[in-house]
C-alpha cells in the first residue's frame, strides 16, 4: 500500500515537474545588500510573464568554492535554463562549463563579461562595475574634479572597488578609496576626517546610496561643496539629487540582469537557439536632477 | 613584619597590600592604571598629528559618538565577561532589533495590534530583544553548554532572522528607507536619535569656538547617544560597585562552585545579565534606526568581537572575574579613537586602521595582564 502511494505520489510530482520551464539564478550576493533582490525581483516578473519557475540561490557566505557547489547542484536539477553571475570565472569556470556540457543553457549576469564565452556561456547581460565607473569619472572630469576620492562600504568587496578604480582611471588622478563601515556614524566621520585631512579634494564617489546619504552630511558638517557622485538608488539619494546636493547617481539598472536573461532563455528554448547577436549591457543609468523625481518610488524596488 | 618588608624594596609581601600610602601611589596600584595610561598617550600623539581635525567641535562630536556607541555594547558585554561567559550575538541582535524597529513603523505592528508609533516600536522590539537574551542565557545555564558556541549560534539565527524578515515582511528589498523624520513629533524617537547639550554649543559659537567654514554655528549638539551610554555606565558602575548583584556578579565570574555554595543564585545572575545585553544592544539599533530613519540587513556586523576587544583593553579578564567599569571607558576611547586615527591623519593609508586596533588590542592586553599580576599578587 505504501509503495504504491509513493509510487503515485512521485508519478503526479514528476508529471507537474515536467510541464512548466525551470530557470534557476544563482548569484553571489550575501543576503543583506540591497542591489540583489532588485535582480531577483526581474526574475520572478520575467517567469511570472511566461508562466515558467524561477529559483533564487545565493551564497551566504561570499566563497567563490561554495558558489561552485550550488552551481554544480543546481545544474543536477535539470533545469531549463541557468543564470549565473560570474564574479571569479577561475573559481566558478568548471562548474559552469560542466552544466553547458550537460546541455543546460547558461547565462552570465553582472560581473564576467570578459570570460563569460571561455566559459561557455551563451551571452552576458550587465556590465562590469569598471566601466560604471568610468562612467562616473567622465561625469565627474567633465565636472572639472582633478583630485577625487572615492568612499566604500566593504572593503574587501571587489565589484566596489572596481568602481573606484574605474572612476579614478576615467579622471587620470589616482586617489585614495576610504573603507567607511556600513555604519553611518563611522561613516560621517571617516569621511569629515578625509575631507578635513586633504582640502584639495574637489570630487568624491560613494559606491553606495547609505554611504553617499551619509557622505553627504559628513560634507555638510565640514563645510565644502565637493562634486559628488553615487551608485545605486535609494529614496533620500533621490531627494538629495532632487535638490541639486548630490550631482547624479549610477544605477546599474540591475533589474534588467534579473529580468532578460530569462526572456532570452525562454526564446532560445522555444525557438531553435533564438539569441541576441551580441552582450547586452544593461547599463549604466545615470540619474540626475532631470529625472530624479520621477524615478524616486522605485528606488531600492524595481530600479 | 613591617621593618622587614620595608628593608627589602623589591620583595611584596601580603602585608605591603595594607600599607597606607600617598595617593598617587595609591593610584598607580589601580587596575585601570594601565589603560589609562596607554589612553593619554593616544590622546596626546593624536593631539600632534592630526589636532586641528581631531580635536575641534567635529571632531569631538563625531568621535564621541563612535566612542558612545562601543561604550554601549561594551557595557553589556564586559559585564557578561565578568560573571564569566561571553556574548557573540550583540551584532546580530544590533541587526535584528534594527530591523523590527523599521519594519514595525513602516508595516505597522505585528499581531494586528495597528499603527507603529516609536514609542510602540521601540517598546516591542525590547521585549522580543530581552526574551530572546533570556532565551540564551536560559539555554547556556540549563544545558550547561558554553556561552561562546551558544551565542555563536545565536549570532546566525538572528542575523539570519534579519534577512529572511527584510525578504518576506518587506517585499524583497534589504532596506526600509523614506520612513518619516520621526524626531519632529515623537519624543521617543528624538531621545533615541536626537541631540542634547544644545545650549552648551550655542554658548560655545557665541565665544568663538564653535564657527564654521562660513561663519555660523557649526555642531549644533551632542548625540543623544552619548547621553545614553553615560546613563548606562552610571548604573553599571553603581551595579558593580555600590549593591550586592554587583557582588554576585564578580563571584561568579570567579569561581561559580563556591558562589553557588555560598548562595549566590548563579543562574539567575547569567540569564539576567544576557537580558541586559540585549538590553543594550536594542539601545544601539534604536539610537542608529531614529538618526537616520532608515535601518536595513547588513547593520551591526562583527560588532560583538569589537565590544570584546574594547573590555579586554579596559583590563577585563576574559576568564572571568575582574574588570571595572572604568576600564571599559577607557577601552572605549581607545579603541574608538584608533578606529578613526588612521584616517584623520593624512599622511597614513585610512586601509591601516585594521593594524592599528590589532597591535594596540595587544600591546594593551600584555601592559593590563602586567599590571594585575602585580596587583593580585603574581595569581
Amino acid at each position: 500500500m505504501k509503495k504504491i502511494l509513493l509510487a503515485g505520489i512521485t508519478l503526479a510530482a514528476m508529471a507537474t515537474g515536467a510541464a512548466a520551464e525551470r530557470y534557476v539564478m544563482v548569484t553571489h550576493g550575501q543576503g543583506t545588500d540591497p542591489f540583489w533582490p532588485v535582480v531577483e525581483k526581474g526574475g520572478k516578473e520575467a517567469a511570472a510573464a511566461i508562466g515558467a519557475d524561477f529559483e533564487y540561490r545565493f551564497i551566504p557566505s561570499g566563497s567563490m568554492a561554495d558558489m561552485a557547489k550550488l552551481i554544480e547542484a543546481a545544474a543536477a536539477t535539470q533545469p531549463d535554463g541557468l543564470i549565473v553571475s560570474l564574479p571569479d570565472a577561475d573559481a566558478l569556470g568548471g562548474a559552469i562549463r560542466a552544466a553547458v556540457d550537460a546541455g543546460i543553457p547558461v547565462i552570465t549576469i553582472n560581473s564576467g563579461l570578459e570570460q563569460s564565452k571561455d566559459v561557455g556561456a551563451l551571452m552576458h547581460v550587465g556590465q562590469p562595475e569598471y566601466l560604471a565607473g568610468q562612467k562616473a569619472g567622465e561625469l565627474a572630469k567633465a565636472a572639472g574634479v582633478t583630485h577625487p576620492i572615492c568612499f566604500s562600504q566593504e572593503a574587501f568587496n571587489a565589484a566596489l572597488s572596481e568602481r573606484c578604480n574605474g572612476y579614478f582611471d576615467a579622471i587620470g588622478v589616482r586617489g585614495e578609496i576610504i573603507d567607511t563601515t556600513p555604519d553611518p556614524i563611522t561613516i560621517r566621520t571617516r569621511a569629515a576626517a578625509a575631507l578635513q585631512a586633504d582640502p584639495a579634494i574637489d570630487g568624491a564617489l560613494s559606491v553606495g546610496p547609505h554611504t553617499c546619504v551619509a557622505v553627504h552630511q559628513a560634507m555638510e558638517d565640514v563645510g565644502v561643496e565637493t562634486h559628488h557622485g553615487c551608485f545605486d538608488l535609494s529614496p533620500e539619494l533621490m531627494d538629495l539629487i532632487d535638490a541639486g546636493q548630490v550631482n547624479f547617481t549610477v544605477d546599474q539598472q540591475q533589474r534588467l540582469q534579473g529580468y532578460l536573461p530569462v526572456i532570452m532563455l525562454h526564446l532560445y528554448n522555444e525557438s531553435a537557439g533564438l539569441l541576441p547577436g551580441a552582450n547586452v549591457p544593461s547599463g549604466p543609468g545615470i540619474v540626475d536632477q532631470s529625472n530624479a523625481a520621477a524615478v524616486k518610488a522605485l528606488a531600492g524596488i524595481n530600479r | 613584619m613591617a621593618t622587614a618588608e620595608n628593608g627589602d624594596a623589591g620583595k611584596r609581601t601580603e602585608a605591603s597590600r595594607r600599607k597606607r600610602q600617598g595617593w598617587f601611589a595609591e593610584l598607580l596600584q589601580r587596575p585601570e592604571i594601565a589603560s589609562f595610561a596607554v589612553m593619554v598617550v593616544i590622546l596626546v600623539v593624536l593631539g600632534f598629528l592630526a589636532g586641528n581635525s581631531v580635536y575641534n567641535p567635529l571632531g569631538i562630536k563625531n568621535n564621541l559618538s563612535i566612542i558612545a556607541q562601543l561604550g554601549i555594547i561594551t557595557t553589556g558585554a564586559c559585564l557578561l565577561m565578568i560573571a564569566g561567559e561571553f556574548d557573540l550575538s550583540i551584532g546580530s541582535m544590533i541587526g535584528f532589533t534594527g530591523m523590527s524597529i523599521g519594519l514595525m513603523l513602516k508595516w505597522g505592528l505585528p499581531f494586528g495590534l495597528g499603527e507603529a508609533t516609536p514609542g510602540s516600536a521601540f517598546l516591542l522590539t525590547l521585549v522580543f530583544a530581552v526574551a530572546i537574551g533570556w532565551s540564551i542565557g536560559f539555554v547556556v545555564t540549563r544545558t550547561g553548554l558554553s556561552s561562546f558556541i551558544v551565542s555563536l549560534g545565536y549570532l546566525f539565527i538572528l542575523r539570519g532572522a534579519t534577512e529572511v524578515g527584510f525578504r518576506y515582511i518587506n517585499e524583497g528589498s534589504t532596506q526600509v528607507s523614506s520612513l518619516p523624520d520621526f524626531k519632529q513629533n515623537s519624543y521617543v524617537a528624538d531621545i533615541f536619535g536626537g541631540q542634547f547639550l544644545e545650549p552648551v554649543f550655542s554658548m560655545l559659537y557665541d565665544v568663538g569656538w564653535n564657527v564654521s567654514r562660513s561663519g555660523k554655528l557649526w555642531v549644533t549638539g551632542m548625540d543623544n547617544r552619548v547621553g545614553w551610554w553615560i546613563v548606562i555606565t552610571l548604573v553599571a558602575y553603581v551595579i558593580l560597585s555600590r549593591t550586592q548583584i554587583g557582588n554576585w556578579i564578580y563571584a561568579t565570574g570567579d569561581n561559580v562552585e563556591s558562589a553557588r555554595a555560598n548562595g549566590v543564585p548563579v543562574r539567575r545572575v547569567k540569564i539576567g545579565l544576557f537580558m541586559f545585553s540585549a538590553f543594550c544592544s536594542t539601545v544601539f539599533a534604536a539610537c542608529q534606526v531614529f538618526e537616520t530613519n532608515s535601518s536595513d540587513a547588513a547593520k551591526g556586523q562583527l560588532l560583538e568581537l569589537e565590544a570584546i576587544a574594547t573590555a579586554v583593553v579596559g583590563g577585563t579578564l576574559m576568564t572571568g572575574g575582574f574588570g571595572t567599569i572604568l576600564g571599559i571607558i577607557f577601552g572605549a576611547v581607545i579603541f574608538g579613537l584608533l578606529k578613526n586615527a588612521s584616517f584623520y591623519i593624512p599622511w597614513i593609508d585610512g586601509a591601516f586602521y585594521r593594524v592599528f586596533l590589532g597591535t594596540f588590542l595587544l600591546v594593551s592586553t600584555m601592559f593590563n595582564e602586567k599590571i594585575r599580576k602585580r596587583i593580585t599578587g603574581g595569581i
